[in-house]
């Protein structure tokens, strides 16, 4: 592969042109209800080539490696067209050259696990959630393992071939009553071992008889109020309301964003940290290096409430007169990489949960996270359920707990984080522009809010 | 590949035999410079087989790996989910258009001044606007052959037109407008696209304010999908089959406002999710999923269909049955007749987080992303830093006060302005 790539790439006419292979064999498995709906293997096989000439970008991606070199001008071609109109200076961040095969250091590799075996498991968590209770009136479990292998050239002369895993798994408990459905579950992933999804029993049990109880549990009053978000939750916020907006290719060519962005601007008080790593492995996302061939390390963002870093490619990096920070990734062969989060964390506080409670008169404890959204300066994101805080103790069960907010006032609102901590490598992922789902994680401790706005009902 | 089909039958009953290829081309405006170029050619094959009533799938992107492709599919035969149908032989097809030459005819240059001409116009009307525009043609060949004899091919185009613009301001914070053309004919003319998003800029220009509470509420064509979502998930077969639906038994039942009805149509020329036969090869149509309130059809599959003892309705994919293109036909009132009927209110253009919700419980709620203020019958600016909440199943019955004669066409959904009463609207106090 590697003197395929490499000869393809003397075709290039371009200030930068680079070559991504990708071969990924895949399992799937889908249980709904009683039925094992769906269980697949599969074999995703292609590649990409793409040339920046004159601060122009041309991508062509492909199946087959037939013609590569055609496809090395092609790309060419296609930077130049863009270049000759912008005609302006190429950007890309000088990084050292590397050239590296690199396997996976995998724990228990999903190809070694047999079919049967996955099947077997995921049959048992199924029995344990359709045989709970009578008002469970169905199960969704999902999982999937994913085995990629990519090759990666530039005209830089860096050649690496690494392998990245991908196991997932989300179960799901549905509860019906009448006219009301409710749904709980677990949900976990890794990058680097199987046994994630092993030993989920005791969780999974919680979870059924979590949906049994939401059947009865009131939806949330909408209105203002002081909200505790549990590690998920807090996971999900720091990556939609500024793990996004850490993101710099959205930050480069606007002005306006780059003011607000200003490094050594305050976001938070001093018990705020918020860091992006690309190191902590068997996190989903993690690697040692992007998708632009770039070592990964430990970004911090914000330290102790003020801005100190963001998320780069070499280009924007380059653009910014700052150093790339390994955080370029593409969805697969078919995207080029753009700026993305790999494990997006808050660091750990010093209060108690106890003491977070303490003081809150009527307020919100947002509980496991559906997902969220972001535009940058507004956020919204789902709890899968929450409890009221009355007189600074845990009250009712809630359900329907959508947030929102302003992510500039919500940082600045943080007034307590906690002394916990958890990694949240649930199987879903990160969406932007079209590249989704993209594997990701989170991790954080319990955090308090002041002044958060809850949907709903008045 | 072809003889692939008589391979399966050595190690299946029944085979069936799905092959894409496509060919796309895109160029991209981003922060109002011109930013890139794209080719992508793909091409996939999907083999399914059936033996003593389980199903295996592979599928592979990989040329010549017909080897591989049996063997995953194989593999997966002994645990496959249990299968009560066959793979539906020969039918007669209707022929939608859905390929229009011209698409495949357009170069790259013109692609090039179509996008710099969109963002011109948002230039000139504000310079401090970054604008997006991306304007892509594809075309591509599906077909699908199966052991009990059916076999059609179909070759269609796509043509799609995105234009948008961010402006950030430290008074009014972020602004995002983006909107889109997609259908299978070629569209040369922008007009409608460029005043749509230049309209939505100047109606956004105001910041108005709005307390908690209760308001009558227009959503745009744009977010009427977002209501109606928990519907098309309650209609889809699968969750009817699995018992998480709660319109289980419930087909004939009049659940709904009978000014409502929403409709799948694999018919409509020009739409993108138009196509004469479904994943499965099951010949499509166009039928009423919710008829004037009664809610008269699920969404079914080869699958959910045989479970429910139901006919399939040409809605198979490969993940379970989908809408093809959804069109809720509109209603008697013109847009500004809604609007001049409201003292104060909002209309919705744009939500965030809508989609993360429970929807087999109805609640949907977002973020107003992008929505205007209504006082007496006029838009006098943004709304900000709020949320909506509605029940779709119990809004859509008591609260609809209006739907449009207007409709917009986006890709594969039609839908006109949805007017509700009283929706609850959370902000700060």
């Amino acid at each position: 592969m590697k003197e395929l790539v490499f000869r393809a790439l003397e075709a290039a006419n371009a200030d930068y042109c680079e070559i991504r292979i990708e071969e990924t064999h895949q399992t799937s498995l889908v249980y709904r209800g009683r039925n094992l709906d769906d269980i697949a293997q599969s074999l995703n096989f292609g590649g990409n080539v793409r040339a920046q000439k004159d601060g122009g970008w041309g991508f062509v991606s492909f199946n087959s490696l037939a013609d590569l070199e055609q496809k090395v001008r092609l790309a060419c071609e296609q930077a130049a067209a863009i270049g000759a109109v912008k005609n302006e200076k190429s950007h890309m961040a000088d990084v050292a050259t590397v050239v590296q095969e690199i396997a996976a250091e995998v724990q228990t590799h999903p190809r070694d696990i047999p079919l049967e075996e996955k099947v077997d498991i995921f049959a048992r968590y199924n029995e344990i959630i359709l045989g709970y209770h009578p008002s469970i009136t169905s199960s969704l479990v999902r999982y999937f393992d994913r085995s990629t292998q990519i090759f990666f050239a530039n005209t830089d002369g860096t050649y690496i071939s690494q392998e990245k895993v991908d196991i997932g798994c989300g179960m799901r408990a549905i509860a019906t009553r009448g006219s009301i459905t409710v749904q709980e579950g677990v949900s976990t992933g890794s990058s680097n071992d199987f046994a994630c999804v092993l030993g989920k029993e005791d969780e999974l049990r919680k979870a059924c008889q979590l949906a049994v109880d939401l059947l009865a549990a009131p939806t949330v009053k909408g209105g203002e109020y002081t909200v505790i978000l549990d590690p998920r939750m807090a996971g999900l916020f720091v990556h939609e309301a500024f793990g996004h907006l850490s993101e710099a290719d959205s930050i480069t060519e606007n002005e306006e964003i780059r003011q607000i962005m200003t490094l050594g601007k305050r976001f938070g008080g001093e018990i705020l940290n918020i860091y992006d790593t690309g190191l902590a492995r068997g996190n989903r996302g993690s690697s040692l290096y992007d998708d632009e061939g770039v070592p990964t390390e430990r970004t911090d963002l914000i330290k102790e409430g003020v801005l100190v870093g963001r998320l780069h490619s070499r280009e924007s990096a380059a653009k910014m007169g700052e150093k790339p920070t390994g955080s370029a990734r593409a969805l697969d062969y078919s995207f080029p990489p753009i700026v993305r989060m790999r494990t997006t964390c808050i660091g750990r506080g010093n209060s108690s949960f106890a003491e977070m409670l303490q003081g809150i008169e009527l307020g919100v404890y947002a509980v496991g996270g559906y997902g969220g959204e972001t535009n940058g300066e507004m956020f919204t994101f789902t709890a899968s359920h929450g409890y009221m805080i009355r007189q600074g103790k845990l009250a009712e069960l809630v359900k329907d707990v959508t947030l929102t907010g302003n992510v500039f006032t919500t940082l600045a609102n943080i007034d307590m984080v906690g002394d916990d901590y958890l990694f949240d490598n649930n199987a879903g992922g990160c969406g932007k522009g079209s590249q989704s789902p993209l594997a990701t994680s989170e991790g954080s401790p319990h955090v308090r809010v002041q002044k958060v706005v809850i949907g709903g009902a008045n | 590949m072809k003889d692939l089909l008589s391979r399966a039958a050595t190690v299946a009953e029944q085979a069936e035999l799905f092959q894409y290829n496509a060919e796309r081309q895109a160029v991209s405006f981003e922060s109002s410079k011109l930013k890139e170029i794209t080719s992508t050619e793909e091409q996939s094959t999907t083999l399914r087989l059936i033996r003593e009533g389980r199903l295996g799938s592979s599928t592979v992107t990989k040329p010549h790996s017909e080897d591989i492709l049996l063997k995953y599919a194989s593999n997966t035969l002994q645990y496959g989910s249990s299968v009560g149908y066959k793979f539906p032989g020969a039918a007669r097809l209707a022929q939608p258009s859905v390929y229009d030459a011209r698409v495949t005819r357009v170069t790259q240059q013109e692609m090039l001044d179509m996008a710099s001409d969109l963002v011109s116009a948002l230039h000139a009307y504000d310079p401090n606007i970054k604008a997006m525009a991306e304007v892509a043609k594809q075309r591509g060949t599906y077909a699908l052959s199966n052991s009990a004899g059916f076999s059609a091919e179909c070759e269609y185009t796509t043509w799609l037109l995105v234009f948008g613009g961010e402006l950030v301001s430290e008074r009014d914070g972020f602004l995002f407008v983006q909107d889109y053309i997609a259908g299978t004919d070629y569209e040369g003319k922008t007009d409608l696209l460029k005043s749509r998003v230049i309209e939505s800029f100047r109606l956004a220009r105001n910041i108005a304010t709005i307390k908690p509470g209760q308001y009558p509420v227009i959503f745009a064509p744009s977010e009427v999908g977002s209501v109606v979502s928990p519907l098309l998930a309650c209609l889809n077969g699968r969750a009817v089959a699995r018992g998480f639906s709660p319109f289980k038994d419930r087909l004939g039942e009049l659940g709904f406002d009978p000014r409502l009805s929403i409709i799948d149509d694999a018919t409509a020329s020009g739409a993108v999710g138009s196509k004469s036969f479904d994943r499965e090869g099951t010949p499509t149509g166009k039928r009423a999923l919710i008829d004037r309130g009664t809610i008269a059809s699920y969404l079914l599959d080869l699958q959910t269909a045989a479970e429910l003892n139901l006919v399939p309705t040409g809605n198979g994919s490969t993940g379970g049955p989908v809408p093809n293109n959804i069109i809720i036909p509109g209603g008697s009132s013109s847009f500004d007749e809604m609007l001049a009927g409201i003292d104060e209110g909002v209309l919705i253009e744009g939500t965030m987080g809508a989609w993360a919700g429970n929807p087999y419980g109805g609640q949907v709620s977002g973020n107003i992303s992008l929505g205007y203020k209504i006082e007496k019958g006029r838009l006098v600016g943004r709304v900000k830093d709020c949320m909506f909440s509605v029940n779709a199943f119990t809004d859509l019955r008591d609260n609809i006060s209006a739907l449009s004669r207007e409709q917009i066409w986006r890709g594969n959904t039609c839908y006109p302005y949805l007017a509700l009463q009283d929706v609850n609207i959370s902000a700060k106090v």
